[in-house]
């Protein structure tokens, strides 16, 4: 027996000795420390975070629709209450500031991952996963320029604010605030790089591809007020991709007429939900609603009628075909930023074909189309704008587009909300144009509030 | 078992031993031949027991002054409060023929084993023809005076004799060792072993004489005489814990044991989580509950995410006793699975030379249909008088022709009315008729019922001198409340302990454990049924003659659901009662476990212990759905496409079946070494130290199938993933279901440990412990893999001090114990992270991986320092005594999420953030205020004070509205400062004189701004403290004449709070959920002055209506105190003419009835807006043959 007793001490120092490495197994076998190829795929295949949660408040102060005084009193969130009426209130929620970042965060994660796989780097799997990491980064970045910083001016870019740039995995380092040129530079040259990585045809719905990166180029500097490289980029854009829908085809009696990811989706993104603009929260402008031509399909696709109040419009022209909103990227903008670009820079004849290639597409069939022919630019270009506003309804391009149109006099124009009695207004290229920041983000991150 | 072993063994030979079970090694040879005829006569008592057939017992009940007739014995069977007698005697005629079958099969397994056990010894001498002389004397153990008249027994040789006057004997045997057996009236009866030529010296004890007996607590590695204890034990015998009737164990610990508390407001949770907390919760985000070990190893209560704990495989009739460990120094041998508290469940073992016995255990549970009517719902006739408001007010105007919508019965004979289809009178009759209806009515009679429970137990044990065993047989047939639900088990538990050598003893335990809980896979119950809580109040779901009823509650509108497709879809119609059986729910258990142990003993005191355990837990889940219900074939219909030619079903016509299986397994080993010396009388050491290591590992597989055909088994294949229209268009597309799941886990634990006790005089005692636990804790360094823990503790019996003889008290201790233990959550990582999802996207149809956790290095275990001080007391000849706690329990680097730069694109990073502190008394009281020779009354009183605070915190928000409490949702508020559980609700500056709408007060002004009050900071809320008990505990009495006995327990909690529900017109615009307080709602002016329930209007202010539901008007006090239970049980020792060792009839009622409640609204605040568990009334039969 007494060779039992050793026995069991002879196991117990075993057992010991082997402890480290009995406890190396993970404890979860989905639980993966991401550093293969395979990895950065399947993270950038994560299309609820990537794709969704971009800020939307700037949306919810347009002048695209309006609120009775019961509803915004029926709203809940206290900062969607207050963006609705530009009040300069401190916002609490970090969401729609930290949903980005998450992007961002997961976009170097893999380019971190990849930084790490050299051996790959010819390999479509890498270009197309590096491609779209610095895609979804640069388009976070954007988003969220749009919504805190001021319209961008060359010549005072560099002493405004821009957003932190957080170029790395990791979550220890400081966030700082860079200047709003460095932040769009930082966008262009993300965007660039992605266009050189991203490939032609991309099978994987919701992922970006090469003509989606040199959209994302096209908006930057149409923002930018660059309409020279905004107008090459638009038209390389739609030189790889420039289908358009026939509005025909499309059941305007549906409840969500248009399709997902149908062929003018070059990049499909869905806000945080905006309970202001809910699809039976929101009733459009009128003076929108009303803007459209007889024939313009349209005005059946994008609105439902409402019954109470009588006459008014709801919106149900999604581009996700449900009660999201769509803040991606489409060919019909990329056609409207080709005429703008075009227009202002004086391609006259290219501004009108572009303007009206969009355009037949959304007319009735049965009747026959009436094309653009104005050839005064200033003329042409209210058109394309006004075209403008009509096609991108609810698809959070209207606070930029307010936020750029301002700085030019002829565009100029003053928001006002009306609530019961209390009336608000938002005066051009008014300083709340630049969102407040959350205070939690001030708090936690240690970063100066907007300029006030 | 373990107590009267020791008893017999300190009184026979003064032996105080530490180590208890040795006494199990004091053992004499019997006869083979012997014991195979009382085995063959167990059986054939079995077989004859209807018959009343008897065989002579040789042992005498102790107690011959009742004789019982048969008239007594009907007498009291009809005075006990049993309401269903008949019954029981049905069911126990089928018990036993349940019983028969399998027993006689367990018997003649176990014959066979001793028939090889019980071979004869060399020196057995049962040819011996030697005479060896026996001598000595009997002593009372109370006075030490000798005993005179004492019967002397040696069955063996059939002699008897009795003591002389100055109580000594002298007896001729022929066997040099045996057994002799001592008896006298109103002692203690003993039976021990012999060896001749030794004097002995016999210490009888009385009958009521307590104070020798000693308790002995387990930690689960050791067992320890609670005398000797430092630490925080409770110990709770089988006699109290088989008071109760239950199918589970853990109902019984509840009100008995002070510290322990029980939750049950969400319904939900019944069966599913362990719900009971040792000294209230000492965690935010790691398991709460404690750890339950049995026979040492630690067992899983839950091992699958959902549904039924595996803690529901513990069968209570083979638990012989429960210790639970409260304060560091007791749980400290746990080390990081003892935070929240250690239960330890000591299972039924069989003793050496013990006769074979067998006992049987039935019982028969009758629980009273819920009382539906306790869940407020508003009156139907006020229901449809705002139907027919909204109605007039055009609410319902824009949905008629609406396609996708379904407008409730009442609103479409309305619109029948107005379009001339009806006429007004037609109208008002039907209308009249409806509101007549209460929807409760149709669920008590159709889909609720009297819950049965069955409990069958039988378990034999048998010992010899070299190995003994038990083996238990139990069967629980439940049959639920709900008509289609039931649960039934079946546990086979068998032990078998071999003497290999004088020095090692094995020990073998097998449990084998299958269970079955039976449901509705779509949720019939009430509020759950249809719409659940928005199904309309005048539902009826059978007409007067009981045949089923369709009910009205599609998603689209008739007229839609007449033509679509052209008829070729499948049904629309719901038809509730018809389709009951149609789905089912079947989650098994399937439980081995197997204990393998070896205890050796070295000749100078030190003790080897090696162990290892192994369990195999397979629980499959399989959920069917079948073409009979609504819900599947609304699936099948929304996933076809049609056009004029045919219809393409995206999911094949047919049932659905879903199968999850969980299969878990744990491997344990463990070597321990102890060590115990005693010196000069004076010193006792006891040493332990060990090893242990364990793996827990589990997988689970979901698969689907569909077009599933149930007699066949055959299915179709489907595209899962695939993207399809969804209802021909209508709704865009959609992808087939695609549910098949993989998840896989791994823990793996290395602990050492060791521990170590100094009793010096037998007064002073000092006690300390070291443990180290350490972990796959994924991504952290080696080193900071594990966490120490430790303890240290003392305590002085003050009543053996030689200037405390005189003292009143018979006993007094004082003991105090500082330690650390800990919680385990290993789901954390300290590496960046990602995890494969085990579904493809929903949107894209892509696999994909999510980022879960940025690099988080700094990582460790919660750790939960728990100071105790304790005082065990009794006086007067030990007829009163008790304990009394007070700790003080600190929770340390609790992993909770706390805020981090969100420009870091998370929120919340999970790291060590939060601290709670807990502070409590417990305090148990007993006393036996009456004691005569048919009389007895015992009294206890559990008493426990336990208040959790936050002391560090991360606050996911400190916005108003996001802290607020609404009726029962139980929210914790941890905000540093507060209670873990604080009740905060809107101040209420009472209803608008005006128009009466809520207010509230903003900045301290009464105000309407709604919004602006929920955005306010946390602080602007009333704080009305607990929400959870801060006292609670019963009082138990027990009064026994001669042979029956009477109990009852009260049980109270108080000194907490909680937020009555009430009429919210938010909640009845949206969900169309009312409460009887809508006839109390303001109506003019002047109502404010006597209500608080805001005017109805339409529209509504919905964040007025949210202020109200979470606002100080509803704060109720939830204190109460209950009449718990009653139980009577009746000796019957009349009944040993027939062969029983004892035989014992009880009743046991259940949830009697309620002494006080603060609140007068008739709310059960401990079952918060559930309705509280119905009178259960039980009968059983206990008897030992």
């Amino acid at each position: 027996m007494k060779n039992l007793s050793i026995l069991g001490l002879v196991l117990i120092v075993l057992s010991l000795s082997s402890c480290n490495k009995y406890l190396d197994e993970k404890p979860d076998i989905k639980m993966v420390i991401p550093k293969t190829l395979e990895d950065a795929t399947l993270l950038m295949n994560d299309y609820t975070t990537l794709n969704g949660g971009y800020p939307t408040y700037g949306e919810i102060g347009t002048d695209d629709y309006y609120l009775t005084a019961e509803r915004w009193n029926a709203l809940v969130n206290l900062d969607q209450r207050n963006s609705y009426v530009w009040a300069d209130e401190p916002y609490v929620d970090a969401l729609q500031w930290q949903r980005p970042y998450r992007t961002i965060f997961i976009s170097n994660q893999v380019l971190e991952i990849l930084g790490k796989l050299t051996k790959d780097q010819n390999s479509d799997a890498y270009k197309r996963n590096f491609g779209a990491a610095l895609f979804y980064r640069a388009f976070a970045f954007q988003l969220l320029t749009e919504l805190h910083c001021s319209a961008y001016v060359e010549a005072t870019a560099q002493a405004e604010l821009g957003i932190p740039l957080r170029l790395d995995a990791g979550i220890d380092d400081k966030s700082l605030r860079s200047s709003l040129k460095e932040t769009y530079q930082q966008i262009i040259a993300d965007f660039k790089n992605a266009a050189i990585y991203l490939p032609v045809v991309e099978p994987i719905r919701g992922r970006p591809f090469k003509a989606s990166a040199y959209a994302g180029l096209a908006r930057a500097f149409l923002n930018m007020g660059d309409f020279q490289q905004a107008y090459l980029y638009a038209d390389s854009c739609l030189q790889l991709h420039a289908e358009l829908m026939d509005y025909n085809m499309l059941k305007a009696t549906d409840a969500y007429p248009v399709p997902r990811f149908n062929v003018e989706v070059l990049f499909s993104a869905n806000p945080a939900s905006a309970a202001p603009m809910a699809a039976t929260t929101a009733l459009m402008d009128p003076e929108l609603v009303g803007s459209y031509a007889m024939h313009d399909l349209r005005k059946g696709i994008f609105y439902r009628v409402n019954t109470n109040p009588a006459g008014t419009y709801f919106y149900k022209g999604s581009y996700d075909k449900g009660a999201a909103l769509f803040y991606g990227i489409t060919n019909s903008e990329v056609y409207l930023i080709k005429a703008e670009a075009a227009c202002r820079t004086n391609k006259i004849d290219i501004a009108l074909l572009a303007i009206n290639t969009l355009l037949k597409t959304r007319w009735n069939k049965e009747v026959a189309y009436i094309p653009v022919t104005e050839n005064n630019a200033d003329r042409l270009l209210k058109i394309i704008l006004d075209e403008r506003r009509k096609e991108l309804v609810f698809r959070g391009r209207r606070w930029a587009d307010l936020k750029r149109l301002n700085l030019d006099p002829r565009f100029q124009k003053t928001l006002i909300r009306t609530v019961g009695d209390q009336i608000y207004t938002l005066p051009p290229n008014s300083a709340k144009y630049a969102y407040r920041l959350s205070e939690t983000v001030i708090r936690l991150a240690d970063i100066p509030q907007n300029n006030r | 078992m373990q107590t009267t072993c020791n008893r017999e063994s300190y009184a026979l030979f003064r032996r105080k031993s530490t180590v208890l079970s040795r006494a199990l090694f004091f053992g004499l040879p019997s006869k083979t031949d012997q014991k195979i005829n009382t085995l063959k006569s167990s059986i054939l008592k079995i077989g004859n027991l209807r018959n009343g057939s008897s065989q002579q017992e040789d042992h005498q009940p102790t107690v011959s002054a009742l004789k019982a007739s048969w008239n007594q014995v009907v007498l009291c069977y009809l005075l006990s409060p049993m309401l269903h007698a008949f019954n029981l005697i049905f069911c126990l005629l089928k018990a036993l023929k349940v019983i028969a079958i399998p027993c006689i099969m367990v018997i003649a397994v176990f014959h066979s084993l001793c028939l090889y056990a019980q071979t004869p010894r060399k020196d057995s001498g049962v040819n011996g023809q030697r005479k060896y002389k026996l001598e000595g004397q009997v002593i009372s153990a109370a006075e030490g005076t000798p005993m005179q008249g004492v019967s002397i027994y040696i069955e063996n040789e059939n002699l008897q004799i009795t003591t002389s006057k100055n109580g000594t004997f002298e007896l001729t045997v022929r066997n040099q060792r045996g057994k002799i057996k001592f008896s006298y009236i109103g002692y203690k009866s003993q039976e021990i072993n012999y060896t001749s030529g030794v004097s002995m010296l016999v210490k009888l004890i009385p009958e009521d004489y307590k104070l020798e007996e000693v308790e002995v607590v387990s930690t689960g590695y050791q067992k320890i005489p609670k005398e000797r204890a430092t630490g925080s034990f409770e110990f709770v015998d089988n006699k109290l814990f088989n008071r109760k009737v239950s199918t589970d164990f853990v109902s019984r610990l509840e009100d008995v044991v002070p510290g322990i508390s029980s939750s049950k407001v969400f319904p939900n949770n019944k069966g599913s989580l362990l719900n009971i907390n040792i000294r209230g919760e000492s965690t935010l985000n790691s398991d709460r509950w404690p750890l339950l070990v049995i026979d040492g190893v630690p067992y899983e209560n839950k091992f699958a995410d959902g549904g039924f704990g595996t803690f529901n495989n513990i069968n209570p009739n083979d638990i012989e006793n429960v210790t639970v460990l409260k304060d560091a120094a007791a749980a400290s041998i746990w080390g990081a699975k003892a935070g929240n508290g250690v239960i330890v469940i000591t299972t039924k073992k069989g003793k050496f030379n013990e006769k074979t016995n067998i006992d049987v255990n039935t019982n028969i549970t009758i629980k009273d249909r819920p009382d539906l009517y306790a869940i407020p719902q508003m009156a139907t006739s006020d229901y449809i008088d705002l139907m027919q408001y909204f109605f007039d007010k055009g609410r319902y105007d824009a949905y008629f022709d609406d396609w996708g919508t379904n407008l409730e019965p009442v609103i479409k004979l309305m619109k029948q009315e107005k379009d001339g289809n009806m006429t007004a009178t037609q109208l008002n009759d039907e209308l009249n008729r409806l509101k007549k209806i209460d929807i409760r009515d149709d669920f008590k009679k159709y889909i609720y019922r009297k819950a049965v429970n069955q409990q069958y137990n039988v378990r034999l044990n048998s010992g010899g001198d070299r190995v003994n065993t038990s083996i238990g047989l139990g069967v629980d047939q439940n049959r639920n409340e709900l008509v289609t639900s039931s649960f039934r088990r079946l546990n086979l538990n068998t032990n078998t302990q071999i003497k290999a050598t004088d020095k090692l003893l094995l020990n073998l335990g097998i449990t084998y454990t299958e269970s079955k809980a039976t449901d509705s896979q779509i949720p019939v119950a009430y509020n759950a049924l249809g719409k659940g809580i928005s199904n309309f109040p005048y539902m009826e779901l059978a007409d007067a003659a009981g045949n089923p009823l369709a009910v009205d509650i599609a998603v689209f509108s008739q007229a839609f659901r007449d033509t679509v497709g052209a008829g070729r879809l499948l049904d629309w119609s719901y038809n509730p009662l018809k389709e009951l059986d149609d789905s089912k729910r079947l989650q098994l258990n399937r439980d081995l476990l197997v204990n393998f142990s070896g205890t050796y003993v070295l000749p100078f005191g030190l003790k080897l212990h090696g162990l290892y355990a192994y369990q195999r837990n397979i629980g499959p889940v399989s959920e069917w759905r079948g073409i009979g219900t609504y819900s599947q074939r609304m699936d099948i219909n929304q996933f076809a496409s049609w056009d004029d030619k045919q219809v393409r079903w995206g999911l094949p016509v047919g049932d659905q079946l879903l199968e999850s299986t969980w299969n878990s397994y744990t491997h344990q080993l463990r070597g321990t070494a102890e060590y115990s010396k005693k010196w000069n009388t004076h010193h006792d050491l006891s040493l332990l130290a060990g090893y242990d290591r364990r793996e827990l590992g589990r997988d689970l597989r979901v698969s689907q199938y569909f077009g599933y055909n149930a007699e066949t088994g055959s299915f179709q294949s489907v595209q899962f993933g695939k993207e399809v229209p969804y209802l021909n268009g209508l709704w865009g597309t959609n992808y087939l279901p695609d549910l098949n799941g993989f998840e896989k886990q791994l823990n793996r634990f290395v602990s050492y440990y060791g521990n170590g006790a100094y009793t010096f005089k037998e007064r002073y005692i000092v006690s300390a412990s070291f443990r180290k636990d350490a972990s796959n804790l994924f991504g952290v360094k080696t080193n900071d893999r594990g966490q120490p823990f430790w303890s240290i503790g003392g305590a002085w019996v003050i009543s053996k001090e030689s200037f405390a003889k005189a003292s009143i008290l018979d006993y007094l201790k004082l003991r105090t114990t500082y330690g650390y233990s800990g919680n385990v959550n290993n789901t954390v990582s300290a590496y960046p992270t990602m995890s494969i999802q085990s579904y493809a996207n929903s949107v894209t149809g892509q696999n994909f991986a999510m980022m879960t956790n940025p690099p988080n290095p700094t990582l460790r275990w919660e750790r939960v320092a728990t100071l105790n001080l304790g005082m065990d007391f009794s006086f007067k000849g030990n007829r009163f005594g008790g304990s009394m706690e007070y700790y003080d329990k600190r929770s340390k680097d609790l992993i909770a999420p706390t805020e981090i730069d969100p420009s870091t694109g998370f929120t919340s990073l999970t790291v060590n953030a939060a601290n709670l502190h807990g502070k409590g008394w417990d305090i148990g009281l007993r006393g036996k205020p009456l004691q005569t020779g048919f009389w007895e009354w015992n009294s206890n009183l559990v008493f426990s004070y336990n208040r959790t605070k936050v002391t560090k915190a991360f606050l996911r928000s400190d916005v108003a509205q996001n802290n607020v409490n609404r009726s029962f949702s139980f929210q914790r508020t941890p905000i540093t400062g507060m209670d873990l559980y604080s009740l905060l609700t809107y101040k209420w500056a009472g209803l608008d004189p005006e128009d009466g709408t809520p207010r509230g007060y903003l900045d301290g002004e009464i105000s309407k701004d709604y919004v602006a009050i929920a955005g306010a900071k946390v602080t602007t809320l009333e704080n009305h403290g607990s929400q959870v008990p801060l006292y609670f505990g019963s009082f138990r009495n027990s009064i026994r004449f001669k042979q029956v006995e009477l109990s009852w327990n009260i049980a109270y909690q108080l000194g907490h709070k909680f937020i009555r529900p009430t009429f919210s017109n938010d909640a009845f615009l949206n969900y169309g959920s009312g409460h009887p307080d809508y006839q109390l709602r303001w109506q003019k002016p002047g109502d404010e002055l006597v209500t608080d329930v805001p005017a109805f209007t339409y529209p509504n202010n919905a964040n007025g209506s949210r202020m109200y539901v979470s606002s100080a008007a509803l704060v109720e006090n939830a204190g109460q105190i209950k009449l718990r239970d009653i139980q009577c049980s009746l000796e019957l020792p009349a009944m040993s003419k027939y062969g029983f060792k004892s035989f014992r009839i009880y009743s046991y009622i259940q949830n009697v009835g309620t002494i006080w409640r603060a609140n007068k609204k008739g709310i059960d605040p401990e079952f918060g807006s559930w309705y509280p568990d119905p009178l259960m009334c039980s009968l059983g039969l206990n008897f030992n043959l």
